[in-house]
């Protein structure tokens, strides 16, 4: 592929974004660009940017994790609960990130050192959350109503600072190297001397702290927790990294850019169809297919690339 | 051209900037065994890759019995009776050797509706015995072959419709005596019944031995064609490289008396499978080359001591008493592996240049976790020089590369982290003259700038010409010791083996 080629694919997501946002202006109108609106897209969005950030990581060494909205919703109600305890507010975010650093460090051993494939893992560990929160909660719910929620004065310098330092790992140090250098080949890496078990259990990590990050600010947005906290997270955030060009093998063309546009874009797009009247069952269904195009558009690039015989 | 088997006209390919092929003409005529010589990248496998239709060519005809030929694939190639045997593993796991054989072709056992395994059998085993093949069960799952054995299930696949034109990549490097003898067999009665075959190897002997004619290629272009009379190995030499290759190919010294410390000590190396109760040591300065049949333990044994697979028994230990047991330690430990695999295990072909070279020294380079991409890029351009790497540029994927390109840069790996010790498991394996050279120049300067290196090898004149030892290995066990002479051969060492 020339380098022009190369520029023009990675442009493409940009692209993508821009015409779903300038067709849902056209159709959906005053109600699309209502400022409301607007922030309840970047609200939404905030989410799945700051998860993503994180799982990009996992991605990068050819990872995957599903058990990321079972998590968030784990962490919350843990924190929550610790919250009406103690009463000071800093626990919700000590909490939030600790509970899902420890359930980062249980799927990534159970990956790593068991040798399960991270889907099987992450999954059980999605069942396994998703249980305890329903178990413990009922049909209840936890109220923290009274703390107010941070507004974007807090939430942009972290989300920025987020993306500062992950960019940063993924391209500066030994982490972000490993990780990528795994997710070409396991094999090379293991016999460069690469200690691949411990880079890979650290990816998940680093995932486990961004989505402690993405539950304390959820709970204080939501206010409450419930039990359908979180549900579906796992699907937006990797069909936003996906959109957003990342490769589901990993390697070295990992980068975090994909996470933020492609959070934008699969936001826009739900938002917008549910604003243009579309049935929420369908954008479901919408939803899968634009998943199903996106892998295999990904991977018809893999497969024209020419290499040369040896 | 009149009664020709297969032509090619004028054919191009390239691959991005890369020109594989140039205007290439070739011909194959009835009962030629036609000979592909060439270093790597000159263009062998994108010829034979566009006569076998797995690729296309950018521009050119074809024709085969003087009718046009341009096959989408290889089935449809097959269907116009060429066959091709590729240089990697061209065989499903996880089906038997029968159902390899007849792939794509179930339909024609089919009985009530379902595929006869029994008569799928029955014409597997008809098609091994036919090539000489009878201890092949064909009901076997391909996986519990090994390697020789599955190179001959897809020789057994190639020929089973008595194809007109057969084509060998590079497949007798995987074979033994027996089996190239087999494989020579079948080329053999290809060219008495005035089928034609176009072979390539590395092996400049074997060619000259097997092949009516011989065409050279040199950077896609076809340098000139030999007829029988006219074979001579320094004129291949030449017309491949493109220049008087001058100098020796091996070192020249025989003073290889081994006095430097001891580096690396194995105690009763046993591993999980095949290598057992091996105990040396490796010296300072030292080539120590490590020689035994396919089989014999040599490969496994330099991933034991590289802590690639674990030791079961006994230990590898270096001189300040570090055990190694992982690849990890091994490496901060000052030791480097070239592996017998470089594709699958020792390169990230999607990856640049830049990114393998300096993968083993980035915790050497990093600080508190942290790599400087100045450091990075400083290191990647040392190696390039040092090793003369022919590429654009750094950032250039290794995919791009030739093979002897692709091995110099696993080996920047190792000498850009200055590695002390390096094990070296067929290190010039599938790698033209020109780079071998170069390699065997590079070991030699290793050695005597008191580098200790394992060298593992199949090929007997490489042990002899470069080791200042060597251990033959017979069934995982150590079966002689030859130390560095001028009156050392073959047989002396062949006898070790069998």
């Amino acid at each position: 592929m020339t380098k022009f080629k190369q520029r023009l694919a990675d442009l493409l997501p940009l692209a993508g974004l821009l015409v779903v946002f300038v067709l849902f202006s056209v159709l959906g109108g005053a109600k699309f660009y209502s400022s409301r609106n607007l922030m309840l897209i970047v609200n939404q969005a905030f989410t799945v940017m700051v998860v993503g950030i994180g799982v990009t990581m996992i991605f990068a060494h050819g990872g995957i994790d599903f058990s990321v909205g079972a998590v968030l919703a784990l962490s919350e109600m843990f924190a929550a609960m610790v919250y009406k305890r103690v009463g000071a507010p800093v626990v919700l975010i000590i909490m939030s990130v600790l509970v899902a650093v420890l359930c980062g460090l249980i799927t990534g051993t159970l990956t790593v050192k068991l040798r399960i494939p991270p889907f099987i893992s992450s999954l059980c560990m999605q069942f396994a959350c998703r249980g305890v929160v329903n178990t413990v909660l009922h049909a209840n719910q936890i109220g923290v109503t009274e703390l107010s929620a941070p507004g974007w004065g807090v939430k942009l310098p972290v989300l920025i600072g987020l993306a500062v330092v992950v960019f940063f790992i993924l391209d500066y140090t030994k982490i972000g190297k490993y990780n990528k250098a795994i997710g070409e080949n396991i094999r090379a890496a293991r016999s460069s001397g690469i200690n691949v078990d411990k880079y890979r259990i650290a990816a998940y990590l680093i995932s486990g702290v961004t989505v402690g990050i993405a539950a304390y600010f959820d709970l204080l947005r939501n206010g409450v927790m419930s039990t359908n906290v979180g549900y579906g997270l796992e699907m937006n955030v990797i069909t936003a990294v996906v959109l957003g060009g990342l490769s589901l093998s990993g390697g070295y063309t990992t980068s975090i850019r994909s996470a933020i546009l492609g959070s934008l874009l699969i936001i826009i797009m739900t938002n917008g169809l549910t604003v243009v009247g579309v049935p929420i069952s369908y954008i479901g269904i919408i939803q899968g297919i634009i998943f199903l195009l996106v892998i295999l558009s990904t991977y018809r690039r893999d497969l024209h690339t020419t290499l040369l015989p040896r | 051209m009149p009664n020709a088997l297969l032509s090619v006209h004028k054919i191009n390919k390239t691959f991005g900037p890369t020109v594989a092929l140039r205007d290439v003409d070739f011909t194959l005529m009835p009962g030629e065994v036609h000979g592909l010589v060439g270093e790597n990248g000159s263009g062998k496998s994108t010829l034979t890759s566009i006569i076998a239709g797995i690729q296309k060519a950018d521009s050119g005809e074809m024709f085969k019995d003087g009718k046009p030929y341009a096959p989408a694939s290889v089935v449809e190639a097959q269907k116009k009776a060429v066959a091709m045997i590729v240089q990697e593993m061209g065989t499903a796991p996880e089906i038997t050797v029968a159902e390899n054989i007849f792939l794509g072709k179930e339909p024609a056992f089919r009985k009530n509706g379902f595929v006869s395994k029994k008569e799928l059998n029955k014409a597997a085993a008809a098609a091994l015995a036919k090539i000489g093949a009878h201890d092949i069960p064909p009901a076997a799952p391909t996986f519990t072959l090994n390697l020789e054995q599955r190179k001959i299930v897809e020789l057994a696949k190639a020929i089973v419709d008595d194809p007109d034109v057969l084509i060998v990549d590079e497949t007798t490097t995987a074979l033994s005596h027996d089996g190239r003898e087999l494989l020579f067999s079948v080329i053999e009665d290809m060219r008495k019944r005035k089928k034609g075959v176009i072979f390539i190897s590395h092996d400049l002997e074997e060619l000259l031995s097997v092949c009516t004619i011989i065409t050279v290629l040199r950077d896609g272009n076809i340098i000139g064609t030999l007829t029988k009379d006219q074979f001579d190995e320094d004129t291949i030499k030449t017309m491949m490289v493109g220049r008087e290759l001058t100098g020796h190919y091996y070192r020249a010294d025989y003073d290889g008396g081994v006095t430097g410390e001891v580096v690396l000590r194995a105690k009763n190396v046993t591993g999980a499978d095949l290598v057992e109760d091996v105990s040396f040591e490796l010296h300072e300065g030292e080539i120590l080359g490590f020689g035994g049949l396919a089989g014999g333990g040599i490969h496994e044994l330099g991933r034991l001591l590289f802590g690639i697979d674990k030791v079961i028994y006994g230990s590898v230990e270096l001189a300040d008493g570090t055990k190694i047991t992982d690849a990890n330690t091994a490496v901060r430990s000052g030791m480097g592996y070239v592996s017998k695999n470089r594709d699958e295990e020792a390169i990230m072909l999607q990856a640049s240049i830049r990114n393998n070279a300096v993968l083993p020294s980035l915790s050497r380079l990093a600080r508190r976790g942290m790599i400087a991409p100045r450091k990075e890029k400083t290191l990647a351009q040392e190696i390039i020089d040092e090793l003369r790497v022919k590429c654009q540029s750094m950032e250039q994927k290794v995919c791009f590369l030739s093979g002897g390109n692709k091995q110099k840069v696993v080996f920047g790996k190792w000498i850009g982290n200055g590695a002390k010790i390096l094990i070296l498991d067929c290190p010039t394996r599938g790698v033209d003259v020109g780079v071998k050279q170069a390699m065997y120049q590079l070991m030699y300067e290793l050695r005597c700038r008191g580098n200790a290196i394992i060298l593992i090898s199949e090929e007997l004149p490489e042990l002899i010409g470069m080791s200042d030892r060597i251990i033959i290995l017979k069934n995982g066990k150590i079966s002689g010791e030859f130390k560095r002479s001028p009156e050392l051969s073959e047989q002396d060492i062949i006898r070790a083996m069998i």
